[in-house]
């Protein structure tokens, strides 16, 4: 049964990755709406169930994966620098969050990742471009409070079933 | 135990602040706008600069991409750009003291400054 269940769990991380993988390269299909620059966050979606069905730990594990794979896909070196950063910041806030709620729901908590993906990213453009990015955080901020909530919507739209490690 | 899948008091609370947040970060540009000089343009470790008070167009060439800065009745856009993302484009026309336009892929950042001090065209 032991055996059973890991194997469960890998197939259903390695499911995940390309759940993440699939949302993001949908998501670079869409024309950028009111925030330019700023993209949904649909990835966090899958993020957010992988890491309430397992742990945080199997979500950074697919997180690192879908930017690995998207990589070696697309080879990009700025997005991968861009996206590691992004995802560690608001995994770290998933798991502050999954051990103290704050009463907050999936909206609240996916306002939260988003922003702290945001600031993530904008910590990787100061990086690589200097201080002159740093006008551009409020544009992040309010994308992360409208985006954020509306990926936080999706999330809970999806059953407790697949949540609770039940399919 | 899962959050809750309604939303509650806090998130309210919380989307209210992150939105605050963003408005306070906006302040800062807006007070004490001044009216540009010159356009500095960066890319990969040079540096360029042209007045705002001649209008013209000049090509670009930075990291692996082409962009086209036009000025205009003292103001500077990125009218073209083979980067991926364009956000450069989208971001529109610069035209107060501190504004910048920032493209990423091609480490390019357009900066608008106050003075009036180098002579057109330099390159440093």
């Amino acid at each position: 049964m032991r055996t059973d269940a890991k194997t469960k769990r890998l197939a259903f991380d390695a499911a995940f990755v390309c759940l993440a993988l699939a949302l993001s390269y949908l998501e670079s299909f869409l024309p950028p709406f009111v925030f330019p620059g700023a993209k949904l966050g649909l990835t966090n979606i899958a993020l957010t169930v992988c890491a309430y069905r397992y742990f945080v730990t199997d979500a950074a594990a697919v997180s690192f994966c879908r930017i690995l794979i998207s990589f070696l896909l697309f080879g990009n070196v700025t997005s991968l620098l861009f996206s590691l950063f992004g995802s560690a910041l608001s995994l770290l806030t998933l798991a502050v969050l999954k051990k103290h709620n704050l009463g907050l729901s999936f909206i609240g908590i996916s306002v939260l990742c988003a922003l702290s993906h945001n600031a993530g990213q904008l910590a990787a453009a100061y990086i690589t471009a200097g201080g002159a990015v740093l006008s551009y955080a409020s544009v992040l901020v309010f994308a992360s409070a409208v985006f954020g909530a509306l990926c936080g919507f999706l999330i809970t739209l999806i059953p407790d079933k697949i949540f609770k490690n039940e399919v | 135990m899962l959050p809750s899948k309604k939303i509650t008091k806090r998130d309210i609370l919380l989307i209210f602040c992150v939105i605050i947040l963003g408005v306070l970060l906006l302040l800062p540009k807006n007070i004490g706008k001044k009216s540009g000089e010159r356009v500095i343009v960066s890319c990969d470790g040079t540096e360029m600069s042209y007045s705002l008070k001649n209008d013209g167009e000049y090509s670009i060439v930075s990291g692996e991409y082409h962009y086209v800065l036009r000025v205009e009745n003292g103001e500077a856009a990125v009218t073209y750009s083979d980067c991926p993302d364009k956000v450069c484009v989208r971001s529109g026309k610069i035209s107060h003291s501190g504004e910048s336009i920032v493209c990423i892929p091609g480490h390019l950042v357009v900066t608008v400054s106050g003075t009036d001090e180098s002579s057109d065209g330099t390159v440093g």
